[in-house]
């Protein structure tokens, strides 16, 4: 119980501070925002490219924006000793991790609510019946990132080149995620009938899927990465 | 919910359920090719304070961040307040060791956006205490330490003196029964200085035990009711007496 309120009061003051800096979702948002914006002048005139590059470029951004977040998700801790604080406070380290995973899933939600407002726009989107399951997509993706990213974030915060280094690890233990939100896409974006809902939910299930490996792994190995 | 181990009132010496603080027995730890310990035995009693005291990369604060648990060591045992905290993993699960430390290391641990008072709220969540109880202690120090006319600024704007005062606050909030204290008095002005060594009293008459380095050998002999002398990861010396005459004859740094 004790080690849950740990938990909640971890995000909530992750949060707060984010609030009061607007550092990682203000910087995530237009990073992913203008990469689309710019995207969407080669495709401007084809609706059929539009529709078909799209998806594509939507994930992109969500992918490379993340890592503009992950690099500063322990900047804060690594001010003035913080997260030396934090760790040798009564607070379990794997709690630690999910606090940050949490906090993370948060930031990056909400940058991808931007970019999602700016995608209606630049590519008119028009399947709002699809939308929840965009959103479903959108979730369970983040969720796995973040759980990837805050162990490689733990890994490369310390290092010089850091934000370089956690990219090239970052994607490759990506790669099953992408397969699976690309394959989601081609049931959300285009023309694909709602009742084909196999099509639909099986992307979902291989998210569930990957989302619980890699939140278990990172928080087993975690607390093996930040304690030294 | 319910209260910390740590909660006896300051007034009231605790009872003592191991003889020393600390105990580390062929204590390793090695950066790269250089050890900067090199098989340390040494025991720290429960109660008083313990001055640790040597010359600049001797290992002092590498030997307390091991006792603080935030390192591990290479090698050896290391048992404090009666509970292992070498094994693997021992550290990372001490959640109920954790919270009979107080740190004071060179970094604060302080969030510089956030208020003194929000800091410290924020540590006394992470330390389960009571939130009305933490927030009279948090006050009472932060009076004492003079900074309460200052609880409501960002820490960042604190002078490297106010934010050592603010590191000693936070340190004392959930009254931990080790208190490890690296260079505490550096940064400090005189009232500070006085301030600390005041309240480091008052811990030790309350039966708490207290691990003070410093390089000012004066100060931490005049304080620590014990000592020891480490010098190239070695211990050199171990008794306030045998200390002082150890830096007697080796001219005062004892560095050779």
């Amino acid at each position: 119980m004790r080690q849950i309120r740990a938990l909640i009061s971890l995000v909530r003051w992750d949060c707060i501070l984010e609030l009061r800096r607007l550092d990682a979702v203000l910087n995530m948002s237009l990073f992913a925002v203008f990469m689309l914006w710019l995207a969407s002048f080669a495709v401007s005139s084809d609706k059929e490219a539009q529709a078909r590059i799209g998806p594509l470029i939507f994930w992109i951004a969500i992918l490379f924006a993340g890592t503009v977040g992950l690099s500063r998700a322990f900047l804060v801790e690594q001010a003035g000793g913080v997260l030396t604080g934090v760790l040798t406070a009564p607070v379990d380290h794997g709690v630690f991790y999910l606090a940050k995973v949490a906090a993370t899933w948060l930031y990056m939600m909400v940058m991808e609510l931007f970019l999602l407002g700016a995608y209606v726009v630049l590519f008119n989107f028009t399947h709002w019946e699809r939308v929840p399951f965009l959103l479903g997509t959108m979730a369970g993706f983040t969720l796995g990132y973040a759980a990837v990213g805050i162990v490689i974030a733990g890994m490369t915060a310390v290092i010089r080149g850091g934000e370089v280094v956690l990219r090239v690890l970052l994607f490759p233990v990506l790669v099953p995620m992408v397969i699976a939100i690309l394959e989601a896409s081609e049931s959300v974006f285009p023309g694909i009938s709602l009742t084909e809902t196999q099509r639909l939910s099986r992307p979902l299930v291989i998210l569930i899927a990957l989302d619980t490996i890699y939140l278990t792994v990172g928080y087993v190995l975690f607390p093996k990465v930040v304690e030294e | 919910m319910s209260p910390p181990a740590s909660e006896t009132p300051p007034s009231e010496p605790r009872k003592t359920q191991f003889a020393a603080a600390v105990r580390v027995t062929g204590l390793r730890k090695r950066f790269g090719y250089r050890d900067a310990l090199a098989g340390i035995d040494l025991e720290i009693p429960a109660r008083g304070c313990f001055t640790l005291l040597g010359p600049n990369g001797a290992g002092k604060s590498t030997l307390l961040r091991i006792i603080g648990l935030s390192m591990r060591p290479t090698a050896g045992r290391v048992e404090v307040l009666g509970r292992e905290a070498s094994r693997d993993g021992a550290v990372r699960n001490g959640e109920a060791l954790r919270s009979q430390i107080g740190l004071v290391f060179h970094e604060s641990f302080l969030r510089g956006e956030l208020t003194l008072e929000e800091n410290l709220r924020y540590y006394a969540e992470l330390h389960g205490l009571d939130r009305s109880d933490s927030q009279r202690r948090a006050g009472d120090l932060m009076d004492r330490l003079g900074l309460f006319k200052r609880a409501r600024d960002p820490v960042r704007t604190f002078s490297t003196g106010m934010m050592k005062r603010a590191s000693i606050i936070r340190s004392l909030l959930h009254r931990p029964r080790l208190w490890v204290l690296d260079e505490p008095f550096s940064g400090l002005d005189q009232e500070g200085a006085g301030l600390l060594e005041a309240i480091i009293g008052e811990e030790k008459t309350a039966g708490r035990a207290v691990v003070l380095v410093t390089h000012d050998a004066e100060l931490g002999l005049r304080l620590g009711d014990d000592a020891a002398f480490i010098a190239a990861g070695s211990l050199r010396a171990r008794g306030k007496a045998v200390v002082k005459e150890f830096m007697a004859s080796a001219g005062g740094s004892g560095a050779s």
